[in-house]
């Protein structure tokens, strides 16, 4: 059940509507955590269960954990639950990755093919969950939460159906008070959360979805295009990429408003980020901050030497690409931000010595030049993301940068029939949705158009929130894609 | 981080409201004009065909219609326009059309013959195709299908749908969709019709293709068969492939509750609105006959009988009208043979109607009761 169909929107109105005519805060959460099971289960109901399974045996350990007497038990206790979730995840995720890489390896030696990929489901949002159950383990285990005594409780923690499969990834301290807090019906967070979800919804149809269109055709098959189809296709996929994530995430948080919950954030117009370390505090911020909190600063952060905070930097943005995705080219991206991260360190270290340049960089002029570098080089490693294979993404390259002739030049007119290519759509709408999402990124950083809304009579209001509504599902191409991040 | 606002509980409530107000109203504005202004927009295949019998009416708008309702062999092999038809005395010439369309059987049949009655056309006679494997509501004629794929539902067509449908929720579902949100449904066409450059190239080529292919080419409403076929090898391919989907459906024929109530339904709202009704079973070349096994022939003439029975309209036995080589596949006549039917059906059958005469017993079925 896409947020963006209908099926979810029918289902999520009769929700709300029991959920607030029910007068029990107990019965609430009963039924939010009922219907978080069945909006699971539509995907698969067995894994639904497997999910509550592995929920209650993180719930079991952290109250172990917390009644151990010795810092050797608790850390017994963290070591099985890091286990556990760990272990689900790479026998999802990762079982086939690793011994297909094995096996290629093998075959490269000169050894015959030893190991068959599994028959394995990846459950939706594993990715997610686990890292939402890791941080309450380690909270737990550090002191700075308590263990939940209720058991249904932290099953909506961690099912809360807004962000069980792509996010925003919740922390449990500040989750789990929010579930015991009183609600009551509340005009005012239901009509931010129909803003969000409204935004989301046009983010996700009209703009990532369309976006694909210039991406799709070009990403599967680079050399049958000219070299400025394919950096349209690059740029598209940039901003399909964000607007389909973002757009999931305000769908998320709409919803969660509508409930009664409130979640963090998870991007704050990340293309406008000057430099790449400025682009990752806004790209994804609950699983950036995530991987500060439980990885690089465990790994020793940048308290220590230069070389050391490289290496904390290469390994956390490494597997940061590896949790993005079972594939080589997935690692390949994580490696190649830890580099870009680097290289940013080290050049903001040179332009310290060097004020004149350091001035003319903060400047204005200089700002909007270090926020088109930084997106064109974002754009550029996310060909890397995009590509299935490293040599497609080679193919992708070669492309942007060398002119050289497409397949139809090559081909004889009697083999191109064979192999008829898919055209993107005519240029025009890519700069109309293009253009939309600047002036939408504008306004939304000036705040200027809030004061004129503000003094708009709520049926205008509510009549400019349906056209919206409208506009997306005029714009949006046949059949909504499913969320990119639901692969994760 | 979006740049949203707060607004007081009573202005939330009341933007809440509005919005609300304003996507329902919206998607049902939008719903009716669609249905009533440009229906060949919403639904090209019954759209430009209404426009077109539309057109033809007007040209003459005093003369009584005979329309021609059934599937596609109905379109590819009836032309009104070869039928060699003298008028009546004192009366204008009626207006013979072929309103064919692919797959249709006897609740589609009853479903354009209802949105024909709704948009104002009142024929005053009425032929109707009948073919016993378009009865079992099965195999590649079942209907459910041919709804989903050829047919873009409108809101009249809703009740009707879930009487005999009331078991396929998939395609109640669909059609409640289409109806409930026809932006969403027919965003494809609405943009083709406003923003062309915003749909790929494959897409607006299909657009214009399915306009273009629903676009009649002849005043009476026949089409050329789009798929004549005429190597041995087309032919056999084309046995094969009515082996596969005709031959099952006959062996043995299987008459479906549904089709029954259907046909039955459509011949009362006949008579109810005074409309004259014949039934016709249209030609087959012998190896589709051959499929009819002598429990399949049994089946075919009590069923028929018992309408007739309780329906007692003409039903004409054209399947050894035309010879093989006349039918491009297990069918479909080619073009070839069009003209000669045509004007035979004209001469036997259209033209006695017309004139209100009894039609020549060679002509009709041979059922039990007339023997």
């Amino acid at each position: 059940m896409l947020f963006c169909s209908i099926s979810f929107m029918v289902f999520f109105v009769v929700l709300l509507c029991i959920y607030w005519a029910l007068p029990w805060q107990r019965a609430r959460v009963w039924l939010l955590v009922a219907a978080s099971f069945y909006f699971y289960a539509t995907w698969n109901k067995w894994l639904a269960v497997l999910l509550c399974i592995s929920t209650f045996v993180d719930y079991l350990l952290a109250l172990g954990m917390e009644k151990a007497s010795t810092a050797r038990k608790r850390k017994l206790f963290l070591c099985m639950s890091l286990f556990a979730n760990l272990g689900l995840l790479c026998y999802f995720k990762y079982t086939n990755f690793f011994l297909l890489s094995l096996d290629e390896i093998l075959i490269a030696m000169g050894a015959p093919s030893w190991f068959r990929s599994l028959r394995v489901i990846i459950p939706i949002g594993i990715s997610f969950y686990t890292f939402e159950a890791i941080n309450y383990m380690v909270d737990v285990y550090q002191g700075r939460i308590r263990a939940e005594r209720n058991f249904v409780d932290f099953l909506l923690f961690i099912l809360f159906f807004p962000h069980l499969v792509s996010g925003p990834i919740v922390r449990a301290r500040d989750f789990l008070p929010q579930i015991k807090r009183p609600k009551h019906c509340d005009w005012v967070r239901l009509h931010l959360g129909l803003q969000y979800f409204l935004m989301g919804l046009f983010k996700k149809l009209a703009i990532a979805d369309r976006m694909a269109l210039f991406a799709d055709p070009v990403f599967d098959h680079a050399l049958d295009h000219p070299t400025s189809t394919v950096w349209i296709a690059m740029f598209a996929y940039a901003m399909q990429v964000y607007c389909d994530f973002s757009g999931y995430t305000d769908m998320a948080i709409g919803t969660a408003h509508m409930l009664g919950y409130k979640l963090a954030e998870n991007f704050n117009m990340p293309y406008l980020a000057a430099n790449i370390s400025e682009f990752w505090n806004r790209w994804h911020i609950s699983l950036s901050s995530w991987l500060r909190d439980y990885l690089f600063i465990p790994l020793g952060g940048s308290r220590g030497s230069e070389w050391k905070t490289r290496r904390n930097l290469l390994i956390t943005m490494t597997l940061c690409g590896l949790w993005h995705g079972a594939a080589w080219p997935f690692v390949g991206f994580g490696f190649l931000q830890g580099w870009l991260l680097i290289l940013h360190r080290a050049f903001h270290r040179w332009c310290r010595s060097r004020p004149r340049l350091d001035a003319a960089l903060r400047s204005q002029l200089g700002t909007a030049f270090r926020i088109a570098f930084t997106f064109v080089c974002f754009c550029l490693s996310l060909v890397i993301f995009r590509s299935s294979s490293f040599s497609s993404a080679f193919d992708m390259y070669r492309r942007l940068l060398t002119a050289a002739p497409t397949v139809e030049q090559v081909l004889p007119d009697s083999l191109l029939v064979l192999a008829p290519k898919v055209e993107p759509p005519p240029v025009f709408g890519f700069w109309l949705t293009a253009g939309i999402m600047l002036a939408g990124h504008l306004l939304g950083r000036s705040g200027i158009w809030i004061r004129p809304a503000l003094r708009l009579p709520a049926p205008m209001l509510g009549f400019s929130y349906a056209v919206l509504f409208g506009l997306a599902l005029l714009l949006e191409p046949q059949g909504a894609k499913p969320f990119i991040y639901f692969q994760f | 981080m979006p740049n949203l606002f707060l607004t007081s509980a009573s202005k939330g409530k009341r933007v809440a409201l509005w919005t609300l107000i304003g996507i329902v109203a919206s998607q049902l504005a939008l719903s009716i004009y669609l249905d009533q202004r440009r229906l060949e927009t919403r639904d090209p295949l019954y759209g430009h065909r209404l426009n077109h019998l539309r057109q033809r009416l007007a040209e003459s708008p005093h003369s009584p219609l005979f329309l021609i309702l059934g599937s596609s062999r109905v379109k590819y092999s009836i032309r009104p326009d070869a039928m060699k038809l003298q008028g009546l005395a004192n009366s204008p010439q009626p207006i013979v059309y072929n309103f064919g369309i692919n797959g249709l059987g006897t609740i589609r049949a009853l479903m354009h013959f209802r949105r024909l009655l709704a948009d104002g056309i009142q024929p005053q006679w009425l032929l109707v195709e009948i073919w016993p494997p378009l009865w079992a509501e099965a195999g590649f004629f079942r209907e459910a299908r041919m709804v989903q794929s050829e047919d873009d539902l409108h809101w009249r067509d809703l009740l009707l749908l879930c009487r005999y449908f009331r078991n396929d929720r998939a395609l109640l579902h669909l059609a409640l969709q289409k109806c409930l949100t026809p932006l969403r449904s027919y965003r494809d066409v609405l943009l083709a019709l406003s923003v062309e450059s915003l749909l790929s190239p494959e897409k607006l080529r299909e657009i214009k293709q399915k306009v273009q292919d629903t676009l009649p080419t002849d005043r009476g409403g026949w089409f050329p068969l789009p798929w004549e076929l005429t190597t041995p090898e087309e032919k056999h391919k084309a046995w094969l492939d009515g082996d596969e989907k005709i031959k099952p459906l006959l062996q043995p024929v299987r008459i479906d509750p549904r089709s029954d109530a259907a046909l039955r339904e459509l011949l009362s709202e006949c008579r109810q609105h005074h409309i004259k009704a014949a039934l016709i079973l249209l030609p087959e070349p012998s190896w589709t006959r051959g499929w009819y096994t002598t429990e399949s022939h049994a089946v075919v003439r009590t069923y028929l009988t018992r309408l007739y029975h309780d329906y007692p309209v003409p039903i004409v036995d054209a399947r050894t009208w035309v010879a093989d080589d006349d039918f491009s596949d297990s069918s479909h006549m080619a073009t070839k043979g069009v003209s000669a039917f045509s004007e035979r059906l004209g001469r036997e059958v259209v033209q006695p109607l017309i004139e209100g005469r009894p039609l020549q017993p060679h002509v009709l079925f041979a059922d039990e009761e007339r023997k």
